[in-house]
């Protein structure tokens, strides 16, 4: 079964029905790609399946193949319990309005329980750093009380900008907690030890086990693979950002 | 046959001058590394330890067979090459670039 939904400039097309009360995880491509490895790592350790994808007449027209077949670069997975959201193509600054409005009103639609980010922020001195910190954002008090509860540091104070800083504003007006995990990380650089912090957050805030040992052991694939997507994502990235908070 | 690859590479500048990083995945120690430098360009050649599988959107996914990083910096300013530092760290090169320290003449004003 295929159902086309369409939201702004942007389609939602699902393979599949979508039960409600599913976590949805977001990753699209973000600084450091934080987002991204996260994503792929738990679509790889979960043996996820594509259940939905996104098409929008603003995006590059690009398509991955494996094995023959076309990949919809930028879909959703499930495994029944999570619903990840992510891209193997850099979303374009142009489409990041409506593209967040889709997924906010998509998210909606479907009654998923609550939803988390995962990103990255920038950091110089991230060559110094062993071990990256995370810190966690929420969209409502009770979001942030629920971090501190599962021994997530919440920011302080500081500005957001991209996809998933609209995407908590957009949830909390459709009434759904929403979350982003932030780990310091490389400014342009694949970054799997910022992804590895990020996942272990998310594991303290699911309640969940993730296994970050292999994600770490393949870290020089990761980024050499990843390189031309992670430069495009942090050019893309400083387009949204206003110049004063640059 | 196998190809090289550019690597990707920050740019940072300083009070006292500028600092370099450079990412190189599948480097793990410095001597896998040369670096040349000249006034205003440096050139930096590493060779990883096995050749790897690599694809770029450009090349339309064709995966092609990479053994080695090659890039070449074009420097803003003239620098004095004897001073310029490098170090390896995490799969990281840091290289330090101190500005020349030029001569400045006092204006008195009338």
């Amino acid at each position: 079964m295929v159902v086309r939904l369409e939201y702004y400039d942007v389609d939602v097309v699902e393979l599949q029905p979508i039960p409600p009360n599913l976590i949805a995880i977001e990753g699209l491509p973000d600084i450091g790609l934080v987002g991204v490895i996260s994503s792929f790592h738990l679509i790889e350790k979960m043996h996820m399946k594509p259940v939905a994808y996104f098409k929008s007449v603003v995006m590059p027209p690009i398509q991955s193949v494996k094995m023959g077949i076309i990949q919809e670069p930028m879909a959703v997975y499930s495994d029944g319990k999570l619903l990840i959201i992510t891209s193997e193509v850099p979303v374009p600054t142009s489409i990041v309005k409506n593209l967040s409005r889709t997924i906010a009103d998509w998210l909606y639609e479907k009654r998923v329980s609550f939803v988390v980010s995962i990103n990255g922020y920038p950091t110089q001195r991230r060559i110094e750093i062993q071990k990256p910190e995370v810190v966690g954002v929420s969209n409502s008090e009770k979001g942030v009380e629920i971090l501190k509860e599962k021994g997530i540091k919440p920011l302080e104070e500081g500005f957001l900008a991209g996809i998933f800083a609209e995407l908590l504003s957009l949830l909390k007006d459709r009434n759904i907690d929403a979350y982003a995990i932030i780990a310091e990380s490389f400014p342009t650089y694949p970054d799997p030890g910022a992804a590895a912090s990020a996942l272990e957050a998310l594991s303290k805030l699911l309640d969940m086990k993730i296994d970050i040992q292999e994600l770490l052991e393949k870290g020089d694939e990761i980024r050499l693979n990843l390189k031309d997507l992670s430069a495009k994502a942090t050019q893309n990235k400083m387009e949204t950002i206003p110049s004063m908070y640059r | 046959m196998t190809y090289h690859i550019e690597p990707l590479s920050e740019i940072y500048e300083t009070s006292d001058g500028y600092i370099i990083t450079i990412d190189l995945p599948f480097i793990t120690d410095k001597n896998q590394i040369e670096m040349y430098v000249k006034e205003n360009e440096l050139e930096i050649i590493a060779t990883m330890n096995k050749k790897v599988f690599w694809s770029s959107f450009e090349g339309f996914g064709r995966r092609i067979e990479v053994n080695k990083f090659r890039k070449k910096i074009s420097l803003p300013i003239k620098i004095d090459p004897e001073s310029v530092k490098a170090t390896f760290k995490n799969g990281l090169l840091i290289i330090e670039i101190p500005k020349k320290r030029e001569k400045k003449t006092k204006i008195n004003i009338s």
